[in-house]
């Protein structure tokens, strides 16, 4: 037997147990599959196949050889995938690549315990990409799973006293090792100190590359790629704004070169710290999904309320660093008219009216031409934004591909795009004309959940606008796409695309359908005030969050009383489970047909009918039945059969007899007792 | 149970334990300390848990470590630990916590499934060497669920697994390996679990004060090796030839073809046919017999020769220094002899005072004493 539970043709009865490990291996591996190159989610079901049919029947294990050429070509492909490409991403690939090829090389219970090891391993690694509540419930499951396994690598050997262990047996005891871990996890959870990482994190994921992008070139974007991913979700205090006002700022793109627009990082300054209280129009909590990006996103005009965060002097939310984990943070929004107008200094002018020279020559003639007949800046930007209105633009998300002059093709002669190009346009006309502009990154509106009273901002909710200098009003907003489909900003980008035949991200498998409401909708939405308070409660959770929580309750920690806090804790978690596994050993044990007597006679003792001392049962249904006439039969045949069990029959009680009588005592109805002129008459 | 002592008044338990790493090569410094470190081991064991032919497991007497794959779940615990300390990785902690978790549990339940087992020493073992001395223990726990995944054994003689499945419990044997002759200690038993996981390992050293006997390794004298070629001292005790005597009592180890069958129909009762020629001639074997020859060869030749003898059931007497056997032919002659050369001691040849006593197990009146005619 020292080959574990896998050698199945020697001991039969450890085949079940190839089948558990068969399952861990499937259940460690599907959370990858999407993260993973198809040749390796393809190799690892033929090398399961190979390990699956080689227990079930004689098919011939692959040598020595064939092993070694398949890890080497394995391993060819994986660097070919990933060359240059050190990521998160690359790294589970390879520690996935690196469990697959062990599949074939585990031959003793040695090989066996790594390979459940790397299983935890793998298995941990999914939530490297995703900590929302299902996550975690399917690692929960999937770690039962995989003790289980381990359960099962305990030798039989011989059995003395009683029938061989069955399967059932373990995995009872797995529930109980999990269920008793679950205090013992809360506490931890809640004491283990919280640090600072030790090191900065070599690793960047990949995940950046699906959300905003610190660099737009619209005329190279053939058709927006955009998912249905969350990005966050923003709860109001008090009442909730209308959607053409959710203008959620992300990244400011200041610096234009050969059609593509790039944010550059001086304007990356600290805020100056709010020193008077200033009125607030909106206050919201924002809990945002990790990025692994450092950018927070906020309406115009925040001011810092709560959360680790930094405000820029232009209003942008950054982070320490890579957003890797969600965080949740507060922001208010003060009231326009409590703005005071600041002035652009000579180096931050150049910024915003930088230009290269020479390209676009249509648009810049067009723009000084209008710039004649234009009073003052401002009205020169809303002749552009009514350009955008009376002439024939189309808004749509596969526009066709600009190359030379992108912006002249745009303005005069393709009129198709989506909001980069009317964005890009403007800002770009603007600049034309010597005004202070800047294009703005960010999303726009999002999807209210009236179940949890907060809106959840997708992917596909990705907006851009323009910022346009205005002396004495500072910076104002103008967002073209609201002049040619001005249903994107009030109704969101579904009605936005109705002709164009609904969003992309509405066409998989697990998408929202659509407007349709109904019993999906309901449950989509609830699940998701689920997975909020998740986040909001228990992801989130951090340094700060704990120091907050003993600030509260009891004073201010250190690490060192954290530290003793945590064992006296795990220790008296630690004790509960030992008083409740000697308990379960060796409390007395009844007999399960006096139990099941025991609770007739609670039953009938609700019902007022106390057995008095000395009182046989037979005396006692006798007197039940007389007391209470219409259950007398139902009575009488509990007792009848209870009593045939303790004195006749040697069987013992089965289970499905033991639940028909339960069922039998729990439905006795005994509400109305005979009425006897004289009282109980004596029985 | 303290005052246990054996057939000699030393007192029980007196073995080292094994070494529990066999297999392990150590070099001679390293070999040195670990003896240091297994007396001193052995002597604390001898006081916390002193022999007893039963014993119950409980907190004085097991002892949990994790296991080695334990220990590589730990280190992989901690890995999990940084990954999510610089990922600042709420979940990531959590699941470390919940493996943390389950391993600490493990070590509850590795303890509640080996505590309240009771061992007990059933039977004992005499064997020839190069065989397996098997020792009878059984097997007994108090609570509900038993006691799985249970593995017990001396580390030379293999561990065997066993699984108690409710408290009725049984008897299981328990093999170690007889090399010499004489009286075989295995020393302490050990007992081990690595339920429910594997990755933590409870374990106990029992002194059960098991003993066997291990008989000389029979060999064949050669022609060369002195005395009278094999031949002891012959004395005629009845010399009428090869003629029928009669019927007697069967004892056993009688041959079967000479069972009187036909009055076994009748008297429900079994004879043997008696020849005279078969009892006539009884043979003295003698350590003796062999002058100048090393002492276990004299006795694996005597062994040899007491074997033939049996197995031809000519009736024969063993001589060994003061000790007298015999004569006798049958099963139980055999028994006593074979138990006397095991347990023969060099230099208990004329001082010895006491014979084998071995409880129950003894056979009255097949040893008898000489006293001063040693040597006569």
């Amino acid at each position: 037997m020292s080959t574990g539970a896998l050698k199945v043709g020697n001991v039969p009865q450890e085949g079940g147990q190839a089948g558990w490990l068969m399952l861990a291996q499937a259940v460690v591996l599907l959370p990858h599959l999407g993260r993973l190159p198809l040749w390796l989610s393809l190799l690892a079901l033929v090398l399961a196949l190979w390990r699956w049919s080689s227990i079930r029947m004689p098919v011939r294990q692959p040598g020595a050889m064939v092993r070694g050429l398949l890890a080497i070509l394995a391993v060819a492909l994986f660097l070919a995938t990933y060359w240059g490409r050190f990521s998160i991403e690359a790294a589970v690939a390879f520690l996935a690549l690196t469990y697959v090829l062990k599949i074939l090389e585990i031959h003793g219970r040695r090989d066996l315990f790594l390979f459940m090891f790397l299983s935890f391993f793998l298995l941990a690694t999914a939530f490297l990409f995703d900590q929302s509540l299902w996550v975690f419930l399917y690692v929960v499951v999937s770690t039962t799973i995989c003790l289980r396994v381990l359960a099962g690598m305990q030798k039989a050997g011989i059995r003395l006293g009683g029938p061989p262990r069955s399967e059932r047996q373990l995995g009872r005891l797995v529930m109980v090792l999990m269920i008793q871990a679950m205090p013992l996890v809360a506490v931890t959870y809640l004491l283990f100190p919280r640090i600072a990482p030790l090191w900065s994190v070599p690793m960047k994921t990949e995940r950046a590359l699906t959300g905003l992008s610190d660099r737009v070139n619209p005329g190279e974007i053939a058709e927006l790629a955009q998912s249905a991913d969350r990005v966050f979700r923003a709860r109001f205090q008090g009442d909730r704004p209308p959607l053409d006002h959710l203008y959620w700022r992300g990244l400011i793109l200041d610096h234009y070169q050969g059609g593509e627009w790039r944010a550059t990082d001086s304007h990356e300054a600290q805020a100056p710290a709010q020193s008077q209280p200033v009125s607030l129009s909106h206050v919201y909590e924002i809990v945002q999904e990790p990025s692994g990006r450092p950018w927070g996103f906020a309406l115009e005009e925040p001011v810092w309320r709560a959360g680790d965060l930094r405000l820029t002097s232009d209003g942008l939310v950054r982070f320490r660093r890579d957003l890797l984990s969600p965080v949740a943070y507060v922001l208010g929004q003060v009231e326009s008219a409590a703005v005071p107008a600041r002035g652009l200094d000579f180096r931050e002018w150049r910024r915003y009216t930088q230009l290269p020279p020479g390209d676009n020559p249509a648009t810049r003639a067009w723009v000084a031409q209008l710039a004649q007949s234009a009073p003052d800046p401002i009205s020169l930007v809303e002749t552009i934004m009514r350009y955008f209105r009376e002439h024939p633009f189309f808004y749509t998300l596969r526009p066709p591909p600009l190359a030379q002059d992108p912006v002249d093709q745009f303005l005069f002669q393709t009129q198709r795009g989506f909001c980069a190009h009317y964005a890009s346009a403007l800002t770009f006309a603007a600049r034309a004309a010597g005004i202070p502009a800047r294009m703005i990154l960010g999303y726009q509106g999002g999807e209210w959940n009236p179940e949890g009273e907060y809106f959840m901002i997708h992917q596909y909710d990705a907006h851009a606008w323009t910022e346009v200098w205005v002396q004495g009003r500072g910076w104002v907003r103008f967002d073209p796409t609201a002049m040619v489909a001005p249903e994107r900003i009030t109704q969101g980008i579904r009605a936005a695309l109705r002709d164009e035949g609904g969003l992309p991200a509405d066409q998989g498998l697990f998408a929202r359908g659509g407007d349709g409401a109904g019993i999906f909708e309901w449950v989509r939405l609830h699940l998701d005030v689920l997975n909020f308070h998740w986040q909001r409660w228990v992801v989130q959770y951090d340094e700060a969050a704990q120091m907050g929580l003993f600030r509260r309750w009891y004073r201010n920690v250190d690490l060192q009383t954290l530290g003793l806090w945590l064992l006296a804790a795990g220790l008296a978690a630690m004790a509960a489970a030992l008083v409740w596994l000697l308990w379960s050993e060796y409390r007395p044990q009844r007999d399960p047909i006096l139990r099941l007597y025991g609770r007739f006679e609670r039953r009938l003792a609700r019902a007022g009918i106390q057995r008095q001392p000395g009182e046989t049962p037979r005396r006692l249904a006798e007197r039940a039945a007389h007391r209470y006439p219409g259950a007398g039969p139902a009575i009488q045949e509990v007792h009848q059969a209870l009593e045939r069990l303790l004195y006749q029959d040697q069987t013992g009680l089965s289970p499905k007899q033991a639940r028909y009588l339960r069922g039998r005592i729990r439905a006795l109805r005994l509400g109305r007792a005979a009425q006897y002129p004289h009282g109980q008459p004596g029985l | 149970m303290n005052d246990l002592k054996d057939s000699w008044g030393h007192p029980m338990g007196a073995a080292a334990p094994r070494a529990p790493w066999p297999g392990t090569r150590p070099d001679r410094g390293l070999a040195r300390l670990r003896a240091v470190f297994e007396r001193r081991m052995a002597r604390w064991l001898d006081i916390r848990m002193p022999a007893a032919r039963e014993q119950t497991l409980n907190y004085r007497s097991i002892f949990i470590f994790p296991s080695r794959p334990g220990l590589v779940f730990l280190a992989m615990l901690g890995v999990l630990l940084l990954a999510a300390i610089n990922y600042q990785n709420s979940m990531l902690y959590a699941f470390t916590f919940l493996l943390g978790a389950v391993f600490a549990l493990s070590i509850l339940h590795c303890y509640r499934n080996l505590s309240g087992l009771t061992l007990a020493l059933a039977g004992t073992a005499e064997c020839f060497p190069g065989e397996r001395a098997v020792f009878r223990i059984r097997l007994r726990h108090c609570g509900r669920h038993g006691c799985q995944a249970l593995e017990l054994g001396w580390p030379e003689g293999g561990l065997v697994a066993v699984a108690l499945v409710d408290a009725t419990g049984g008897e299981m044997e328990v093999g170690y390996p007889a090399r010499r002759r004489g009286r075989l200690r295995p020393g302490r038993l050990l007992v081990q679990s690595s339920f429910p996981l594997g990755l933590i390992r409870a374990w106990s050293w029992l002194d059960l004060g098991a003993e066997g006997l291990v008989y000389p390794k029979p060999l064949a004298a050669p022609a060369t090796a002195g005395g009278d070629g094999g031949e002891g001292e012959r004395t005629m005790i009845r010399s009428d030839g090869e003629d029928y005597q009669g019927l007697r009592q069967f004892t056993p180890g009688d041959s079967l073809r000479r069972v009187a069958w036909k009055q076994f129909a009748q008297k429900d009762e079994l004879f043997v046919k008696d020849f005279s020629k078969e009892q006539g001639m009884s043979l003295w074997l003698d350590l003796r017999d062999y002058p100048g020859t090393d002492l276990e060869l004299r006795l694996s030749y005597l062994c040899h020769r007491v074997l033939d003898a049996a197995a031809r059931q000519q009736p024969f007497g063993l001589r060994l220094g003061t000790m007298d056997i015999g004569p006798g032919q049958d099963g139980a002659h055999r028994l006593a002899c074979l138990r006397a050369l095991g347990d023969y001691r060099s230099g208990h040849d004329e001082i010895r005072t006491k014979p084998l006593e071995r409880g129950s197990d003894r056979e009255p009146g097949q040893s008898r004493r000489r006293g001063g005619e040693a040597g006569s």
